[in-house]
C-alpha cells in the first residue's frame, strides 16, 4: 500500500529492509515459529530467519556477537513530515481547506449532535467531526461530550546523526531483548533515513505533559548505550540534532477507530501511537467508510486527482537533468544550503507550495535547508532574506515557527551595513 | 576553454592568495566561488586588527579582503561566483570538477587541485544544549551575518556561549548596536580566543566573563525566554546543584569551527584528528597527489595573515606541480601538542625551510618546543607561555636532522622550569 501511495504523492520511499538482531542462540526455535506464521498465515512472505555470519555480512559494522535475526526485507522508511505536508497538499488540490494556527477550543453540543465548533480563528458548523488530534485527542472527545478514553503521552527521542555515519549501515534495525522485555515500543533502534543520516531511538518515558517535547542529555545517552550494542562504531559526536515527540496511547495500548459513543457526528481516531504512521493509510480507509455512512452515502468526486508531483531534487539529478531546469529557471542553479545543495529555486517552489508556510520551519521541512550538518548556521539568514523578499516584508516580520517565533529585531542601529 | 593548470575552490582569503600566487608563477588558473562576491567570511568581519603582520596596519575584514581582491583583478584571474562545486572526480591527468550555477552545470579540468573552502561553525547541538526548540539560539558567525551583511538585530539581551574569537567580537558589536549581552560563559578554565580581544571586546565594554560555566537548556515555546547556566568541573561536565537560569532572548554560540572538507574527504584525503583538516606535506600537499588545502580548511587560523600565507604556500606548489612520486616522513604530536601543520614532509622535496604552525594543548609557562629524531634532540625552542587559542608559527630547516623516510619525528613540548 505504501508503495503505491507515496508513488502518487511524489513522496520518497525506500523499502531498506529491517532487521531484528538476537543475542540468545536458544530462541532460534521459537522464532522461528513466529517467523513461519507471519510467512505464511500473516503472508508477509519476505520474512526469514538470518544467521549472525549472514547478517554480519550484510551489515559489517554490527557487533558481530548476535546468534540470528529476523529480516523483513520488505520492510521500508519515508520522511513522515515529507509524507504528511504531501497528503495534505494533494487534499487542498482536490478541494479541502486546511486552517494553520487554528485550534479547537470548544463546541455547541446538543441532543448529542455537535453543532458547532469554536476555535480561535471564529466558528464552523460541521455536518461531521474526525477527531485526530493526536495527543489531544481525549479534550476534543470531551468537547464533544463523548470521553470514554483518555490518553497517557509517551516522551520518545530522537537524535539524527551525520550523512557520513549514514555509511556505517543502510537498514533498520533493533535489538530483541528476551530477559528483560521493555513493554511499549520496540525499545529504539538504528534507522538509515531515506535521506541517508542515520536516525537513533526513540525511547520510551512516560510524561504528565502533553506537549512536552523539551530533550534532555539521560534519553540520548540511554539510547546511545542500547544501540552501541548493535553497532559498536556508533557515536554521539556524529549527532547533528535531536528532537522529542509525544505519542499518544490510551490507557489500553489500543488504536481507537470508531463512531461516537454518545455523539451522533463525530467519529474518533485516537490513540494512535506508534505504528500509527506505517497504519494511517489502512486507518483512513476505515475513517472514509464511516464517513460515508454517517452522512447516508456519499458520491465519489469524480475529478479527484490522487497525483502529487513533487518539488524537485536537484541534488539527486544528473547534471543534464539539472542542467535542462536550471535552463527554464535559473533560481534552480543558485545554491542556498551548501550541506544539502538546495537551491533558491526549491525554495521558492516550497513558498508557491498548494499550501504555503512562509517560515525558515517551514521551508526547512519541505526542502531541507538547515537541516544538515551546519544547521542552518550559513543558510539561515539567507533563507530568511528569501522568505522576507517573497512576501515583501522586512526580514523581522519572518518567523521561525510559531508567531512569536521571531528572529531578528529590525534594523540594527548604528548598522555600518558592508556595501551589496 | 575547461582546462586549467589550477582551479582553486574557495574565494575567501586563503583561495584569493592561492590564486594569486599560483598566477605569478605561470600558471593558468581559475577560481570558484558559492557566494556572488569574493572575500569569504572576511565580508561580515567589518571589525579592525586584520593585516597586522602582513601589512603593519588595522584593516577592517572587508579592507584586507579588497587587497587582495584588486591583485586578483588586475592579474586578470577567472572567477566563477555564485557557483557550487557539486561533485569532483578524479582523471588520469588530473581532476573534473563539476560545477553548477544560474547558467546551468558544467565540468572544468585541472592538472592540481586547491581546496580553501573555509570552516564551519559548532552549533547548540554539537555541544549537547537540551530543552525546546526556540529561535534565537544563533552561532556567533550567524549572528554576525544578521548584524554586518543584512543590517538586522538578532538580539536584544543576549547570553554568549563560549569565549572563541568570534564570540567576543560580537560580544563587543551587538554592546554598540544597543544589545545588552548579559556576560560571555566559556566552559574551560581559560579562556578560549586572543587575549587581546578579551581586552578590547569584554574588559573595556565591562561584559563579565565566566570561566568554568557552560549553558545546559533553554527555554521557551517561541522566542527564547531563558537559558540554564551551571557550573562544570575539570572535565567540563555540569556539577549537580549549580544550576541557574539566566532570562534573555538570544543565546549565541562561539564553540569552536570545523574546517570543511566535505569534498576532501569524497577524494580519499586522509584527516588529521588534531586540526580536523588534511593530513599535507611542507607543500600543503594533502595524501592525494595533485590537491592542496590551505587556510581554515587546512586548519583554524586565529590570524588571517597565517591564512594568505598558507595559501601562497598552496598557490606555488599546485603551479609547480608536476607528477612525482613522494618520499614521506609524518611529523608526529607527542605530549603537549594539540595540532601541528604540516604532518609529513616530503623528502624527495626541499625541506630546508620549512614554515611549521603548532598550537599547545594547555596553557603552559616557561616551557619549549622539543623535536626528536630517533629520540635524539635535534632542534629547541624557549617560549615565555604558550597558549592553546594562539597558533604558533616557526620556520624550520629539516635538510640538517639526517631524515629517512623511517625516521620518528616527534614534536613536543616541554617545561624548563617550574
Ligand atoms: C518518537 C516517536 C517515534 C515514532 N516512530 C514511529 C514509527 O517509526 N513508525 C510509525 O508508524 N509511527 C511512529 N510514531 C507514531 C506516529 O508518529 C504517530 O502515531 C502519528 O504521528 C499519529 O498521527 P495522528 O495524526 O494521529 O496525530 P498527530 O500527528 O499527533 O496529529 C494531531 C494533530 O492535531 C492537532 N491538534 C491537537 N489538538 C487540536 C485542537 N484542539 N485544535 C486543532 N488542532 C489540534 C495537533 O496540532 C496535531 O497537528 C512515532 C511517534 C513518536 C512520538
Ligand atoms: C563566522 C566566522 C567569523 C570569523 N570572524 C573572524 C574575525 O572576526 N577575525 C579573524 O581574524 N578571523 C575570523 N574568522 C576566521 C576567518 O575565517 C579566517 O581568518 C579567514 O577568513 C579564513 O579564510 P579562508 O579563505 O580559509 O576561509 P573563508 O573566508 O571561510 O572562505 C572560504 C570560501 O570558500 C567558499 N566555498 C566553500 N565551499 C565551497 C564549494 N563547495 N564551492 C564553492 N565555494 C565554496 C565559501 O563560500 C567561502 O567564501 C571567522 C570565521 C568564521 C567562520
Amino acid at each position: 500500500m505504501y508503495g503505491d501511495v507515496c508513488r502518487d504523492l511524489g513522496v520518497e520511499f525506500k523499502r531498506v529492509g529491517q532487521y531484528v538482531c538476537f543475542n540468545e542462540a536458544w530462541a532460534k526455535p521459537i522464532i522461528s515459529a513466529y517467523v513461519w506464521k507471519r510467512k505464511h498465515i500473516d503472508k508477509i512472505e519476505d520474512s526469514e530467519i538470518i544467521s549472525g555470519k549472514e547478517l554480519h555480512r550484510r551489515e559489517p559494522n554490527f557487533n558481530g556477537r548476535f546468534r540470528f535475526a529476523i529480516s523483513n526485507p520488505s520492510t521500508g522508511c519515508v520522511c513522515p513530515y515529507g509524507l504528511t505536508i504531501a497528503y495534505a497538499e494533494n487534499a487542498v488540490m482536490n478541494g479541502a481547506k486546511v486552517m494553520l494556527n487554528t485550534a479547537v477550543t470548544s463546541m455547541q453540543v446538543e441532543n448529542g449532535r455537535i453543532i458547532s465548533v469554536s476555535t480561535n480563528r471564529g466558528t464552523v458548523f460541521p455536518h461531521i467531526v474526525i477527531n485526530a488530534a493526536g495527543v489531544f485527542s481525549e479534550e476534543i472527545a470531551k468537547m464533544a461530550n463523548d470521553r470514554f478514553f483518555s490518553i497517557h503521552p509517551r516522551r520518545g527521542t530522537n537524535s539524527i546523526l551525520d550523512k557520513k555515519a549514514g555509511r556505517y549501515m543502510h537498514s533498520v534495525a533493533s535489538i530483541k531483548e528476551l530477559a528483560a522485555s521493555s513493554g511499549h515500543t520496540k525499545g529504539g533502534g538504528i534507522l538509515h533515513t531515506v535521506h541517508d543520516n542515520l536516525l537513533i531511538g526513540p525511547d520510551a518515558v512516560e510524561t504528565s505533559e502533553k506537549e512536552n517535547v523539551a530533550t534532555n542529555p539521560e534519553s540520548i545517552e540511554k539510547v546511545f548505550t542500547r544501540q552501541k550494542n548493535t553497532m559498536p562504531v556508533l557515536s554521539e559526536r556524529d549527532i547533528i540534532t535531536y528532537f522529542t515527540g509525544v505519542r499518544a496511547p490510551t490507557f489500553e495500548e489500543d488504536f481507537i477507530i470508531e463512531k461516537g459513543r454518545k455523539c451522533e457526528n463525530i467519529i474518533h481516531c485516537a490513540g494512535i501511537q506508534s505504528p500509527g504512521l506505517t497504519t494511517a493509510p489502512a486507518v483512513a480507509l476505515d475513517i472514509e467508510k464511516m464517513t460515508v455512512e454517517m452522512l447516508g452515502g456519499a458520491e465519489k468526486n469524480p475529478g479527484f486527482n490522487p497525483i502529487r508531483k513533487p518539488i524537485p531534487p536537484l541534488r539527486n539529478m544528473s547534471d543534464e537533468e539539472r542542467a535542462a531546469m536550471i535552463e527554464k529557471n535559473p533560481d534552480y542553479g543558485e545554491i542556498i544550503c551548501r550541506c544539502e545543495e538546495i537551491s533558491k529555486g526549491e525554495i521558492l517552489d516550497a513558498l508557491n507550495s498548494p499550501i504555503c508556510v512562509p517560515t525558515v520551519d517551514g521551508v526547512k521541512k519541505r526542502v531541507r535547508p538547515g537541516m544538515g550538518r551546519c544547521q542552518g548556521g550559513f543558510c539561515s539568514p539567507l533563507v530568511t532574506k528569501i522568505i522576507a523578499e517573497y512576501l515583501d516584508e522586512p526580514l523581522n516580520k519572518v518567523r521561525k515557527s510559531y508567531d512569536g517565533s521571531v528572529i531578528t529585531y529590525g534594523s540594527a542601529k548604528k548598522g555600518e551595513k558592508a556595501d551589496e | 576553454m575547461n582546462n586549467y593548470d589550477v582551479i582553486v575552490i574557495g574565494g575567501g582569503p586563503a583561495g584569493l592568495a592561492a590564486a594569486i600566487q599560483a598566477k605569478k608563477d605561470g600558471a593558468e588558473v581559475m577560481l570558484i566561488e558559492r557566494e556572488n562576491r569574493l572575500g569569504g567570511i572576511l565580508k561580515q568581519c567589518i571589525h579592525d586588527g586584520f593585516g597586522l603582520v602582513r601589512f603593519e596596519e588595522k584593516l577592517s575584514g572587508p579592507e584586507y579582503a579588497e587587497r587582495f581582491i584588486d591583485e586578483f583583478n588586475s592579474l586578470g584571474i577567472k572567477a566563477l561566483t555564485l557557483t557550487f562545486v557539486t561533485k569532483i572526480a578524479k582523471t588520469a591527468d588530473g581532476f573534473e570538477i563539476h560545477i553548477v550555477n544560474r547558467k546551468g552545470t558544467a565540468v572544468y579540468n585541472c592538472n592540481a587541485l586547491v581546496l580553501a573552502t573555509g570552516c564551519r561553525e559548532r552549533t547548540a547541538k554539537q555541544v549537547f544544549i537540551h530543552g525546546t526548540r526556540p529561535s534565537g539560539v544563533f552561532t556567533a558567525g550567524t549572528a554576525q551575518h544578521f548584524t554586518n551583511l543584512l543590517g538586522e538585530l538578532p538580539a536584544k539581551k543576549c547570553v554568549i556561549l563560549g569565549s572563541g574569537d568570534i564570540g567576543l567580537i560580537m560580544a563587543r558589536r551587538l554592546t554598540l548596536e544597543g544589545c545588552k549581552v548579559l556576560g560571555v560563559y566559556e566552559a574551560k578554565p581559560t579562556p578560549s580566543g586572543l587575549t587581546r580581544n578579551i581586552h578590547q571586546c569584554l574588559n573595556d565594554y565591562d561584559i563579565p566573563l565566566y570561566l568554568s560555566h557552560t549553558v545546559t537548556r533553554v527555554f521557551g515555546d517561541e522566542r527564547l525566554e531563558a537559558v540554564e547556566i551551571s557550573q562544570v568541573d575539570e572535565k567540563m561536565r555540569p556539577i549537580a546543584g549549580t544550576q541557574k537560569t539566566v532570562e534573555c532572548d538570544a543565546l549565541i554560540l562561539s564553540v569552536g569551527l570545523i574546517p570543511e572538507n566535505e569534498l576532501a574527504e569524497t577524494l580519499g584525503v586522509e584527516m588529521d584528528s588534531g586540526t580536523k583538516g588534511p593530513v599535507c606535506d611542507e607543500k600543503l600537499m594533502t595524501t592525494v597527489d595533485g590537491i592542496f588545502s590551505c587556510g581554515n580548511a587546512l586548519h583554524v587560523n586565529d590570524l588571517v595573515d597565517y591564512v594568505s600565507e598558507s595559501g601562497e604556500t598552496a598557490g606555488a606548489a599546485a603551479a609547480a606541480y608536476k607528477k612525482a612520486k613522494r618520499r614521506t616522513v609524518r611529523l608526529e604530536r607527542g605530549n603537549g601538542i594539540m595540532s601541528l601543520v604540516p604532518q609529513m614532509l616530503d623528502l624527495n622535496g626541499t625541506t630546508e625551510a620549512v614554515t611549521v604552525y603548532f598550537r599547545s594543548s594547555a596553557v603552559v609557562n616557561n616551557c619549549s618546543l622539543k623535536i626528536t629524531v630517533d629520540g635524539k634532540d635535534v632542534f629547541r625552542k624557549k617560549y615565555a607561555f604558550l597558549r592553546p587559542p594562539e597558533m604558533e608559527r616557526l620556520v624550520i630547516d629539516f635538510s640538517a636532522f639526517g631524515l629517512t623516510p623511517d625516521s620518528k619525528i616527534l614534536f613536543e613540548t616541554e617545561v624548563t622550569e617550574k
